[in-house]
């Protein structure tokens, strides 16, 4: 049979039904012949009650409408104001010409934002060029090195995809990016 | 599977009404849970006034990220977990910037005899609930908020698991260590 500090943790899970039922069924036989750790269970049903009778109540007038006036003055997201004027285009045409003209602005979207006009828009064509700069003077500055160990250097940059690098000068990089219409060419500074 | 019985289908679609920005929708959901999630927030920060303005604050945020919730857990333990998680942000933010509390002074208040009538029975029950109180400030915060979730609250241990983000296991120990905690200090309320 189960000793009492054996039993003593399960006590408060037995008192909340917690327990499997190996575990009910064995804290239960323990019970049945143990007066003290039935004194402590007794004790912990007691102090739930305490609790319960103690626990403020706090008063909640006006807490729904003070919640309510809070969320209406929040703006609603974009999904949401898209959703709005979705239904709001559904009532005025009817179905058929508001599914249009979403599918028609859903269209323009996708050919603007998949075109390299929209690319370049999005800034990548000025971070492909700083980006190129900035690891052609890293080349300069390691001209011993071998063209692959250049290339290597330069593609550090994650962003930058770089198609071909060349030159048969060590002092002048120059980098080809076809696939975003863009030709770096580097040289060195003037020397006076 | 079980069918969801009328007041889930009521409630799934209150949700999923919110989720399209429906404020009204959302409203009756926060009259089926504010005592709760007040119940909740005043378990973590045992404080009236502070639960009150953090509950409030859960009520908003959940109906910012209300698109996100996904029917895997239910949306009231949903709703008690980020109660539970703005009030221990709160607590911390207060250990960090200790201000002068409310709460000697409501001790205080409470010992003074009420309005209403200074029979023996209501100055043994005010002396009984200030006993109750004294009694949970001397537990750690996560000893108290599991017994309060637990006894006052109802929660069963998975969703005090859930709320507080701790293992199963975990809320075993820390409602053990408080009851034994609190039988100790209340031997004689407990074991009466």
């Amino acid at each position: 049979m189960a000793q009492c500090d054996d039993i003593a943790s399960l006590l408060g899970a037995f008192e909340d039904g917690e327990l499997a039922p190996q575990e009910m069924h064995e804290v239960a036989l323990h019970l049945a012949s143990c007066k003290n750790c039935d004194l402590t269970l007794a004790a912990y049903a007691n102090l739930g009650g305490l609790l319960r009778d103690a626990a403020p109540a706090p008063s909640l007038d006006g807490f729904a409408t003070a919640v309510q006036a809070r969320i209406e003055r929040l703006r609603p997201p974009l999904r949401v104001r898209l959703g709005r004027w979705f239904e709001d285009l559904r009532e005025r045409y009817g179905n058929a010409a508001a599914m249009a003209f979403a599918m028609g602005a859903a269209a323009v979207l996708t050919v603007v934002l998949t075109t390299p006009l929209a690319r370049n828009m999005l800034g990548a064509r000025e971070r492909a060029i700083q980006v190129a700069a900035r690891d052609a003077k890293a080349l300069k500055d390691d001209t011993g090195k071998s063209l692959a160990e250049m290339a290597a250097v330069a593609s550090r940059e994650p962003s930058a995809i770089i198609s071909k690098l060349e030159t048969s000068n060590p002092d002048v990089a120059v980098w080809s990016e076809p696939s975003q219409d863009t030709t770096v060419i580097w040289l060195p500074d003037q020397q006076p | 599977m079980n069918q969801p019985n009328r007041q889930e289908r009521d409630e799934a679609e209150l949700i999923e009404r919110a989720k399209k920005g429906d404020t009204k929708a959302f409203g009756t959901l926060v009259e089926r849970y504010q005592r709760r999630v007040v119940g909740v927030a005043m378990a973590v920060v045992h404080n009236q006034e502070d639960a009150l303005e953090l509950a409030q604050e859960t009520f908003v945020r959940a109906f910012q990220n209300v698109s996100k919730f996904e029917s895997r857990s239910s949306f009231s333990t949903w709703l008690y977990r980020i109660a539970a998680n703005i009030a221990i942000d709160f607590r911390r933010g207060e250990r960090r910037h200790p201000t002068m509390r409310g709460e000697e002074a409501e001790t205080e208040i409470q010992r003074l005899p009420s309005a209403a009538g200074d029979s023996f029975k209501e100055a043994q029950r005010s002396e009984m609930g200030r006993r109750i109180q004294e009694a949970l400030g001397q537990l750690t915060q996560e000893h108290r908020a599991a017994i309060l979730l637990r006894e006052v609250e109802g929660l069963s241990y998975d969703e005090i698991s859930d709320v507080l983000q701790c293992p199963r296991g975990t809320v075993m120990s820390r409602l053990h260590y408080a009851r034994s905690r609190l039988r100790e200090i209340l031997k004689d309320l407990a074991e009466d």
